[in-house]
């Protein structure tokens, strides 16, 4: 070996004595390493177990437990539930999976993956993914039953409440106040997302800065103030209340539609025994689940009935 | 005597903050005109939330706009209270459309008023300095200019704000020395180009400015429908929604702005919107006014703002009031929050956000919920190195310990401090050439 090289070495070395190329050309000995290179191809990864082979439905990536979501079962997370709600109710036929928000191409849950649209493609055959903001018009094109959204006057003004005042509240129950924080949060998002200890510290710390910095961007005070956000949430359930009146359906529609599926989010959480709250610091839920509200809590058994029994 | 402390006049309005002119309707109509004093204080630290408006009913001081609502209803037995009589229907709607306000309205105030660099720098910036004391000016606008980007920063609206469109730029032509698909390096292309790309990005941004400020003007626009008021046709039938929306879509119609995109939204588009707020305006805020504001400085459209800074002019019905002359105590209590600007120790000196009852807190002052422990250590720090600093200039000696030989020593400053113990060292100065001598010399 070493005289082979060493003759190479000469041989490359004629052309640069001679001056017939400068010093900037490869001398041939290293372009002779190179083309060795690579040493091994491997074959191509399997892919793995959990990723479905079959393509030809579609995916909505949720909040669940592994089992719930194989089951179909609502999520725990009031984003996704809005969504895997509203698909359900749309009539589009969906399978849900147990995700987190490190799959997601936006950073957060839901988003769907939708059928491939011939039955040969692969998972090479890249499918864009669809984000949760753009869900509804997915939908919309691909959906059985779909629903144009309502062009109401109070139509906004309601969805509103929703996602500011619920909302808030909610971020604030959930994740700032300890004994729920430990009791609720802690074992839906953060146990089964690792086992290690410190990996557990750093996500709760993120989780719960990431949920204040929500909450104080959106007040336009540096300071928030509890008794108001939580007076604000408990108006906006009455308004609801007060909106859906004794129909079946919110804005009196002969079929739910969006906004059912948003008020149920919330709703179906703050009513479900599972989710384990700590009643004495849930502030958010109390009046509903004390019947303050019944036509509420009886909408929210009606989507229950209609998506997942 | 109910207080009602707010963010000082602009624009011909008399208050800058939408929700400050909310509550000034508010009371206006709600409460009795000697009932209740208006103070353009224009300093958040008064509310236990920092946050402007702030009622002070006797020991009492009640923050925000809301929650100034709700304890003028409980404390009157709604004889204030401006939705007493609402339907249930109708309290539903002021819950939704005040939340919807809160949410889709502040935002386009944030874009008009301070995003946007031409209409800060030019009308919201100047505005500011007529109502602040020093050294409330130079700190308050930026803070606020910072919240509001902070608040709309989802948007995607950053290309109003020509500041970090520059440095973007900058960034950008530092990483590339070349202009894009060009030999010529930028540096001698002619400066208007990026100037003008940034002007260009202003204008692309204008059309989804306009398509946003539908999406909250459009909704509005539907409610009123015509009516007098949002909620109902009845003159006398002024709701709190109806102050919330009048403090908000004042600001976004009356300031004249370099950039006047939501104006001119709402003049070509709602007519009956400005209707609604020129009605609201003369009802609750009056035409002309003249007011002190906390800096003393007049502000306001009338001719006969001629008093000397210590009495109000009133000429719109609105109580106005001189705010207290500024202690040298009230001024160490403005400079505290200053403590939380400083990059290394003002986050461990800014207090917690969460507050679990703040609206009802007594008249005192805000604690601040931890104990400034690093920042008076840093203090203390500062002091002594900056004593030990001055004694090593006043002597011109640097005291240091030998370890060789445990014996104190002490080395001479060539240069130290010009007055001093003299002699020596004018002297020395000598001995350090012509300029040495020149040094030397201006001493003897």
């Amino acid at each position: 070996m070493p005289q082979e090289d060493e003759n190479k070495f000469k041989k490359s070395n004629v052309p640069a004595k001679a001056g017939e190329s400068s010093w900037l050309t490869t001398p041939t000995f290293i372009r002779h390493i190179f083309d060795k290179f690579p040493l091994v191809t491997h074959p191509l990864n399997e892919l793995p177990h959990r990723q479905p082979i079959e393509r030809n439905e579609n995916t909505l990536y949720i909040f669940a437990p592994e089992g719930d979501a194989q089951r179909g079962a609502p999520s725990f997370n009031p984003s996704c539930l809005k969504w895997q709600t509203y698909l359900k109710l749309a009539g589009i036929d969906f399978v849900t999976v147990a995700s987190n928000n490190h799959a997601s191409p936006t950073g957060s849950l839901p988003f769907v993956i939708p059928a491939a649209s011939n039955a040969d493609a692969t998972i090479l055959d890249l499918v864009r993914p669809i984000p949760s903001h753009k869900i509804q018009e997915w939908a919309g094109k691909h959906g059985a039953t779909s629903r144009a959204e309502p062009d109401r006057t109070r139509y906004e003004a309601y969805l509103s409440l929703l996602d500011h005042r619920i909302r808030n509240a909610w971020l604030h129950t959930l994740y700032l106040s300890g004994s729920n924080f430990e009791a609720v949060a802690r074992p839906l998002y953060i146990s089964p997302a690792t086992s290690a200890p410190p990996a557990r510290l750093a996500l709760s710390y993120s989780l719960r800065t990431s949920a204040l910095e929500e909450l104080t961007r959106a007040s336009t005070s540096s300071v928030i103030d509890l008794s108001a956000l939580y007076r604000e949430s408990d108006d906006a359930f009455s308004a609801l209340s007060e909106l859906l009146g004794d129909d079946d359906w919110f804005f009196g529609e002969a079929e739910p539609g969006f906004f059912d599926a948003a008020v149920f989010a919330y709703t179906h959480l703050l009513c479900d025994e599972n989710m384990g709250w700590k009643t004495e610091e849930e502030r958010l839920g109390r009046s509903l689940r004390g019947g303050k509200w019944k036509n509420l809590v009886e909408h929210e058994r009606r989507v229950f009935d209609r998506c997942y029994r | 005597m109910l207080q009602l402390h707010v963010w000082g006049p602009a624009f011909s309005l008399p208050s800058i903050d939408p929700q400050c002119l909310a509550a000034i309707a508010y009371l206006s109509q709600a409460v009795p005109p000697t009932q209740w004093e208006l103070i353009a204080s224009s300093d958040p630290t008064l509310s236990p939330t920092r946050v402007l408006p702030a009622l002070r009913d006797e020991s009492i001081w009640i923050a925000g706009f809301q929650n100034i609502v709700v304890h003028l209803l409980e404390t009157s037995h709604g004889q204030w209270h401006l939705d007493r009589d609402c339907t249930s229907q109708d309290r539903a709607d002021i819950s939704a459309y005040t939340s919807f306000l809160e949410t889709h309205a502040q935002p386009l105030i944030d874009l008009n008023l301070y995003v946007s660099s031409e209409n800060y720098h030019a009308s919201t910036r100047p505005a500011y300095s007529h109502i602040l004391l020093w050294p409330n000016t130079w700190l308050l606008p930026p803070q606020r200019r910072a919240a509001a980007k902070a608040r709309t920063d989802h948007l995607n609206f950053s290309s109003l704000d020509l500041d970090t469109v520059d440095q973007q730029e900058e960034d950008r032509l530092q990483k590339s020395p070349f202009a894009a698909g060009t030999e010529i390096p930028t540096r001698l292309l002619p400066r208007t180009t990026a100037s003008l790309a940034k002007k260009r990005g202003q204008h692309a941004a204008r059309f989804r400015l306009d398509r946003f400020a539908e999406g909250c003007l459009e909704p509005l626009n539907d409610l009123l429908k015509g009516k007098q008021y949002l909620l109902s046709s009845d003159k006398q039938r002024m709701t709190s929604l109806d102050c919330l929306a009048l403090g908000y879509l004042a600001l976004a119609l009356v300031p004249a702005m370099p950039q006047p995109w939501l104006a001119n939204k709402m003049k070509g588009s709602y007519p009956d919107l400005c209707r609604y707020v020129d009605d609201g305006v003369r009802k609750c805020f009056g035409l002309d006014f003249a007011v002190v504001a906390a800096g003393g400085r007049h502000q306001g459209r009338t001719g006969d703002d001629t008093s000397d800074g210590t009495t109000t002019t009133r000429t719109t019905g609105l109580p106005w009031q001189t705010p207290t002359p500024d202690t040298k105590i009230a001024l160490t209590a403005r400079l505290l929050p200053l403590l939380s600007t400083l990059p290394l120790f003002g986050p461990l000196y800014r207090p917690s956000p969460l507050q679990p009852s703040p609206s009802s807190s007594s008249a005192s002052p805000p604690q601040h919920n931890r104990i400034p422990l690093l920042p008076s250590l840093t203090l203390g720090l500062t002091a002594s190195v900056a004593a030990f600093g001055l004694r090593v200039l006043w002597t011109g000696e640097v005291p240091s310990f030998d370890w060789v030989r445990g014996t104190r020593q002490r080395h001479r400053l060539v240069l130290g401090w010009p007055f001093g113990a003299g002699g020596g060292r004018v002297k020395r100065l000598g001995e350090m050439g012509e300029a040495g001598r020149v040094l030397g010399g201006v001493r003897v």
